[in-house]
């Protein structure tokens, strides 16, 4: 069957693309919970969406569209957090309903061809442009250039900020870059599996190596490795639903099950291997 | 480089609090007035710090102490008067302030090894995309050889004791070559029995640094540290450790019923013995 399923070129197309995003998700992924920003990514991908509907109102490109939102959302709550302080976690509802509300709003005014709802929500990996495998190799490695060059600035400022203010680093600057770094691959994400599920590939992966691991380098990597599992496995279980049973089941949804059903069997293990 | 963020023109009062010393105290506040929106924190705060003292800052619960070595580091930026640590601003004073900060703040499953806590004071001396050099190395293994956590150097911090950390941190501090040491209630999470040896490294430390000690552990503290101050919004004591109850009840409102009544575990004894 995974012979079968590599001699189309559609399908080796979407296998390229979720392996190459399985890095942004991964490496960015971990990030996301260690700093605890699982409701910020949530709002990053809701505030893309808002974005993609008015690329569609003036003719642009879907993706710039959502590239500009969820950019420009991570920086303004970055700007802003300290103020808002313990009003973060109500604006990042606001932000997330503003983004689905303007995408529908803009979507409803388009003009002409009204664009698959569906596939922006749960992802569409299987009729990716190969132009996206482009986009998304670009992504990761400005990923992980910025992580590679400022790993330990970055660890510093996850860890303990006020210890890494102290220190002399311009944490303001470093939070901004994180929060670039989560809306780049939010966008990158929500191809494959669509705006409300990001979050999960996002947090699920790194939570699964972070029961493995002892140190944040690591957790990248096998967050990497766990996405990339969950992702190649999702499209050849879609794959064999439609040819054997007939059954067209949307690939975004199933990668997100299978990675759930993955957190649970290593909970499970964890804890039989741990046992103190 | 950090951008001074003052809001308020430092104030350009001349005149100490004490006569001029003959040297660059290590710390110098004057008059530094801090408020959380309407919410007044500090009052007209002047303090002179000798380089060498071994100061307990004592005070009640929201007598503004956290504060005040927020101030002291450079996390925060009071809305009038100077701060020098040093002779410079603590915000230009990278590397020479350790702050170690109450453990209770961080996320107990952030996945980080103890050495590389440790390794986190040396940012303030390392330049961007360069690797740790043979100094750092130096610095660290000399930090965790005085706190005796050598053998802890591959250890999840999440994983550690409530003492173990603490020393994780100050190593941390001492790493960055601090001349000021600034703890923020460091026994909060130890047991008194190992409070005496806490003590007694601090104590062995401060022959050769200044320390800043927060706590509310007044008993414990009289035996170890050089000098007291008493906080409560204002200043209303620093001198000799042997503070007279009108400090203490100027410092507490009321009387020093109400002290013992805030920590029912501790009363000042005349030598500093705990009675439970």
């Amino acid at each position: 069957m995974i012979a079968e399923a590599l001699q189309f070129e559609f399908f080796r197309r979407a296998l390229a693309a979720a392996l190459l995003a399985s890095v942004a998700c991964g490496v960015v992924g971990s990030y996301v919970v260690v700093k605890r920003m699982a409701s910020i990514s949530g709002g990053l991908s809701h505030a893309a969406f808002g974005g993609v509907g008015l690329a569609y109102l003036l003719g642009l490109d879907p993706g710039i569209g959502a590239t500009v939102f969820a950019v420009g959302s991570g920086l303004g709550l970055s700007a802003w957090r300290r103020r808002l302080g313990a009003g973060m976690d109500t604006s990042i509802a606001m932000l997330w309903a503003a983004g689905m509300a303007l995408g529908i709003v803009f979507l409803s005014f388009a003009p002409g061809y009204v664009p698959d709802l569906m596939s922006y929500l749960f992802g569409s990996i299987l009729f990716v442009p190969s132009e996206y495998l482009w986009t998304v190799l670009a992504l990761d490695l400005v990923i992980l250039f910025a992580v590679i060059a400022g790993f330990r600035e970055l660890e510093a400022l996850c860890f303990d900020e006020e210890f890494a203010q102290v220190m002399g680093l311009s944490v303001g600057r470093l939070h901004a870059l994180l929060m670039v770094l989560v809306a780049l691959a939010v966008v990158t994400l929500i191809r494959i599996v669509g705006v409300i599920l990001v979050i999960a590939l996002l947090t699920v992966p790194a939570a699964i190596a972070r029961q493995w691991v002892s140190t944040l380098r690591r957790m990248m990597v096998v967050a990497t490795g766990v996405g990339a599992f969950c992702v190649t496995a999702g499209l050849f279980l879609a794959y064999a639903l439609s040819t054997r049973y007939g059954l067209e089941t949307p690939t975004g949804p199933l990668i997100i099950l299978l990675a759930l059903v993955a957190y649970g069997s290593s909970t499970l293990m964890h804890r039989l291997t741990h046992r103190e | 480089m950090l951008a001074p963020m003052r809001r308020s023109p430092y104030n350009e009062r001349i005149s100490g609090p004490t006569e001029e010393p003959m040297t660059t105290p290590a710390l110098l506040l004057d008059g530094v007035t801090l408020s959380f929106g309407r919410h007044p924190v500090l009052e007209d705060v002047s303090l002179v710090v000798e380089e060498g003292e071994f100061l307990g800052l004592i005070g009640p619960n929201g007598a503004g102490k956290t504060a005040l070595l927020r101030v002291i580091t450079g996390i925060l930026t009071p809305d009038r008067g100077r701060v020098e640590v040093f002779g410079r601003a603590p915000q230009k004073a990278r590397g020479r302030v350790g702050y170690v900060p109450q453990y209770a703040r961080f996320e107990a499953d952030y996945p980080i090894r103890v050495r590389d806590v440790v390794f986190m004071g040396r940012l303030a001396h390392r330049r961007l995309l360069r690797p740790w050099s043979a100094e750092d190395h130096v610095q660290v293994d000399e930090a965790m050889r005085r706190m005796e956590i050598e053998s802890l150097a591959h250890r999840e911090v999440g994983h550690l004791s409530g003492g173990q950390l603490q020393r994780v941190l100050i190593a941390r501090a001492l790493a960055s070559q601090a001349r000021l040491l600034v703890l923020d209630e460091p026994t909060a999470s130890l047991d008194s029995q190992m409070d005496a040896r806490f003590y007694e490294q601090l104590r062995s430390l401060a022959k050769d640094m200044t320390i800043i000690l927060v706590s509310h552990d007044i008993g414990v503290l009289g035996q170890y540290v050089s000098s007291v101050a008493c906080l409560n919004r204002r200043l209303h004591y620093h001198g000799s450790k042997d503070v007279d109850r009108a400090a203490i009840a100027a410092t507490w409102g009321s009387d020093v019923d109400l002290l013992v009544h805030d920590h029912p575990h501790r009363i000042i004894g005349e030598h500093g013995e705990e009675c439970l």
